[in-house]
This record gives C-alpha cells, sequence and structure tokens, in this order.
C-alpha cells in the first residue's frame, strides 16, 4: 500500500516536472522561430475566433438564467434592485472565467488534442523532426501564447454577454428599471474585480491548452490504446483533466484574492 | 575507391526486453544507395530513424562525412553543411497544407532563402516530378502515388546530400512501386545524393540497390552487392530470400538436393 501511494506520488512530480519542461521547451522553443506572428495569428483564430460563437451564446444563456433566478431570489428580500450588482459581479469574479474557459477547452481544447494526436500517429511530429524544424516550437509554443491572449477577451466578452442577458430577464422581461440595473453593475463593478477574472483567464488559458497540446503531443506514450482510439483517449482525458484544472484553480486563485 | 558517408558503430536499442538492435555496425558509401532488408519487427526502421534521430540509441556511435552525430543531430547536421532528408512510409504529410506549402515547408522555416527563391526552387521540383496540376492540392485531395511525389520533392527540396527512405512503395501497385523506385534512382544520379532504403520489395529494389544488409535479430547479417547476397551461402541469407520467394542460386541446389 506505501509502495503503492509512494509510486503514485513519485509520478505525479514526474508528470508535473515533464509538463514544466515541456511548456518551458515549448516557448523557448519558438522564439527561435521562422514566421513567428504568422503562427500566432493561426492560434488566435483557433483558439479564439473559432470560440467566439459558443462563448457568446453561453454567455447569453448564463446571462439570462441568472438574471432569471437571481431576480426572485431578491424579490424575496425586497432587494431586486441590486440585481445588476448580483448578476455583474458573479459573472466577473466567477462564471465569466470559468464557464469561457470550459466552453474554449470543450471546443479547442478537444480538437488541438485530437489533432496533435494525428500528428503524433502520422509521423508528421517526426517529420518536422527531420526537417530541424523543433515540433514543440512549432506546434505547442504559438498556441501557448495564442491561449494567453484568447482566453482574457473571450471571458470579457463572455461577462459583457452575460451582463446583458441579466439585463435582458431583469428589465426586459420582468419589468425591473434599466437605470436601476446599470447603475448597480457600473457602481459596484471595481478594478480589482477586472483584475481577478483576468487573473483568473490568463491562468486557466495557460493550464488548459498546456494539458491539451502536452497530451496530444504525447499520445504514443500517455494512451494505453493505439491508433484511434489513442487520439479518442488523449483527447478525453485531456477535456476532462483540463476542467478538473480549472475548477481547482479557481478555487486556489479566489482564495488568494479574497 | 568509394569513400564512406555514413559510418555506424555498435549501434543498440532496445524496447522493454526486446533488444531490437543489438551491436550494428554499417559503412555506407558516399553517394550509393544501401538498402536495409529483413522480417518485419526486426527494427529497419528504428534503424533507419536512429540515424535520423528521431530515436536516440541505447549506445553505439554514428558518423556522418566523419563526423559524430549527437542528440541534436538534425540541427548539429544541419550547421555543419550535411543535409539529410526523411520519406517516412505514411508520407507524413501536413494535411491541412497544400502539396505546395508541404514541399516549401522545410525552406521557409530555416529560413536561408528569399521567397522568391522558395518560389521558384518548389515550383521547378514540382514540375519535374509532374505535380504542377496537384500543387494547389491538399494531400487528401491526392491519390496515393502523388502523395509519395510530394513526400519526394519535401525531401529533395533542401538539395540533401543523404535521404532515409522507410518502405517509400509501400501501399502502391506494382506499377507504381517501379515508378518510385525508377525516381529515387533517376534522383539519386541527378542529384548525387546518398541513399538508404528499408523496403520489402525483393528482389525489385535490387535494381536500383548498390549494396543490401540483411538485418535479422538486431545485427547485420550480410552487407554486399545485390548479387552476393544472392549467392551467399549464410543460413541466414538462404532462409530470408527462400520466405521472400526469390530464387537463390546455393538455395535452390539445397533445396534440390533434398527433395
Amino acid at each position: 500500500m506505501i509502495r503503492l501511494l509512494g509510486r503514485s506520488a513519485l509520478s505525479i512530480v514526474y508528470e508535473l516536472g515533464e509538463i514544466t519542461l515541456f511548456s518551458g521547451g515549448a516557448l523557448f522553443a519558438f522564439a527561435g522561430q521562422k514566421r513567428r506572428l504568422g503562427k500566432l495569428i493561426s492560434a488566435l483564430h483557433e483558439l479564439g475566433a473559432r470560440c467566439v460563437p459558443i462563448v457568446a451564446v453561453v454567455g447569453l444563456f448564463t446571462g439570462l438564467v441568472l438574471g432569471l433566478q437571481l431576480y426572485y431570489t431578491l424579490l424575496k428580500f425586497g432587494s431586486q434592485g441590486v440585481l445588476g450588482t448580483a448578476v455583474s459581479l458573479t459573472l466577473i469574479r466567477e462564471l465569466g472565467p470559468v464557464l469561457a474557459a470550459l466552453m474554449i477547452v470543450g471546443q479547442a481544447g478537444s480538437a488541438l488534442a485530437s489533432e496533435l494526436g494525428i500528428q503524433r500517429n502520422d509521423e508528421q511530429i517526426d517529420a518536422l523532426q527531420t526537417m530541424g524544424i523543433d515540433p514543440k516550437g512549432f506546434l505547442v509554443g504559438p498556441r501557448l501564447l495564442a491561449a494567453l491572449l484568447a482566453f482574457p477577451i473571450l471571458t470579457a466578452l463572455f461577462d459583457l454577454i452575460g451582463i446583458f442577458g441579466g439585463y435582458v430577464s431583469g428589465c426586459v422581461l420582468l419589468n425591473l428599471d434599466s437605470g436601476v440595473y446599470w447603475s448597480g453593475v457600473f457602481e459596484s463593478v471595481q478594478w480589482s474585480d477586472v483584475r481577478g477574472g483576468f487573473i483568473k483567464s490568463l491562468a486557466f488559458g495557460f493550464l488548459t491548452i498546456l494539458i491539451c497540446t502536452f497530451r496530444g503531443f504525447h499520445t504514443h506514450r500517455k494512451s494505453s490504446a493505439r491508433g484511434v482510439r489513442g487520439v479518442s483517449q488523449s483527447a478525453t482525458w485531456a477535456v476532462v483533466w483540463s476542467s478538473v484544472v480549472v475548477l481547482a484553480a479557481d478555487y486556489v486563485i479566489t482564495s488568494f484574492l479574497i | 575507391m568509394a569513400e564512406t558517408f555514413l559510418k555506424i558503430q555498435g549501434l543498440h536499442r532496445h524496447f522493454f526486453e526486446n533488444r531490437v538492435l543489438d551491436g550494428i555496425d554499417l559503412e555506407i558509401e558516399r553517394g550509393k544507395v544501401t538498402t536495409i532488408i529483413g522480417k518485419s519487427g526486426m527494427g529497419k526502421s528504428v534503424l533507419l530513424k536512429s540515424i535520423a534521430g528521431i530515436v536516440e540509441p541505447d549506445a553505439g556511435r554514428i558518423e556522418l562525412d566523419g563526423r559524430p552525430i549527437g542528440v541534436s543531430r538534425r540541427k548539429a547536421t544541419a550547421e555543419e553543411g550535411v543535409r539529410f532528408s526523411y520519406m517516412f512510409q505514411g508520407n507524413a504529410l501536413f494535411d491541412s497544407l497544400t502539396a505546395y506549402e508541404n514541399v516549401a515547408m522545410p525552406l521557409r522555416e530555416s529560413g536561408g532563402l528569399k521567397r522568391s527563391e522558395i518560389d521558384t526552387k518548389v515550383r521547378d521540383l514540382l514540375e519535374q516530378l509532374d505535380l504542377t496540376d496537384a500543387a494547389k492540392r491538399y494531400p487528401g485531395e491526392l491519390s496515393g502515388g502523388m502523395q509519395k511525389r510530394v513526400a519526394f520533392a519535401r525531401a529533395l527540396v533542401i538539395d540533401p546530400d543523404l535521404v532515409l527512405f522507410d518502405e517509400p512503395t509501400t501501399g502502391l501497385d506494382p506499377e507504381r512501386k517501379f515508378g518510385v523506385f525508377e525516381l529515387i534512382a533517376e534522383y539519386r544520379e541527378h542529384y548525387g545524393f546518398t541513399a538508404v532504403l528499408v523496403s520489402h520489395d525483393i528482389p525489385e529494389v535490387f535494381k536500383i540497390s548498390d549494396a543490401v544488409a540483411l538485418l535479422d535479430r538486431g545485427k547485420i547479417r550480410f552487407f554486399g552487392e545485390p548479387a552476393a547476397l544472392e549467392m551467399s551461402a549464410s543460413p541466414d541469407v538462404i532462409e530470408f530470400l527462400q520466405r521472400a520467394n526469390v530464387g537463390h542460386a546455393k538455395g535452390s541446389k539445397m533445396m534440390e538436393t533434398e527433395v
């Protein structure tokens, strides 16, 4: 039993070391690559632009539901006037960064892990190596940097659309005064709230895309199955663990920010 | 006398309990075509990948043009002016790039040439390989033979000194296989590169091979000219050629005597 625990602990430490070296190696190698801007823009399109519709839709419905639930809860205490405050702070501090990250992982992270897994199986990663191109710098580096740019922007989009959704629920559907709603939003949101959400989205972006690329890149070593099943295992593992890490990191960061 | 271009000494590589390469010694001459043959799973591709630096050997030494090459061998060899290419069994073309972009990739990423120079070089090569019409098409839109030619063009675009071919005719019909071998022979003659092939196409591949190495149970059991292989008295060679359904002078006589 003790041996098993020790082996598991060592394995986790080894994996963490490996993933740290992987991220460092990818960013360092990317710095030495040619045509960096083009690769970064392409990665931004993949992680950012393609995720805009899903982030917008989920943001809208989250805001709508939040507006509805909070309105009736606050009504019990006769304080429905603080709906704008409640919706905006809930979104900016918590739900925005977490849900936007989970949506991006579902949309782009799984695709990323699968794509790299297929490239590994088809020897495209080996081909890069034989061409003298560092595969980590070429395939992983731009995506890690793009995640640092795309996640905060998409989180901001999620927050804005969510706050608008709260307005639709509270003011358009339930007849709350729109001036009360918006003044609640503008007066309660502080720079520290925005900064906290920004820090979270940066951390979630780096961690989730790192997990997805690491797993996809090492499909041949980390999956128990080969070929197509190995790729599907990688994609599933990447999405599940990215989601777990988002929630765990959210707790850790929140405890430091509060 | 021909000069040794690639020298392998005491190369070892194991996977778990399996000693795939168990002390490989091989000297490959400059400008020649050397073919590595052997049964499936005997480590031919592992040997080729060890030369390319994709697989790291457990022990042994590899010298390219008289210089030992280490872990970051692709980069190191490029810096020393020795260029090499690898043509993969499954072509390893990038699905999201067109045939043109696939061929141009090694030049674009190395950054040594201007865009116009790269364009001229890639278009010339595509034209030579009869791929002009395929330039804007993606690998998925090309036939197996065309994909091979695109992969071949990508291997040639850097003007390599050494080209490693890992079963270059896999998945092709006999006519196309012959076409690929002709292509390799023709371009080796034209560009003068040294070629190392792994192939199962016996005896067809012998037509373009200057030397043949038989890899079996982790060691090179025969190294010499194809004609000498067919005359060899080595039991390993006889057994292999009989399994490959190739006529063997001594093997045939032995069979007749047994009957």
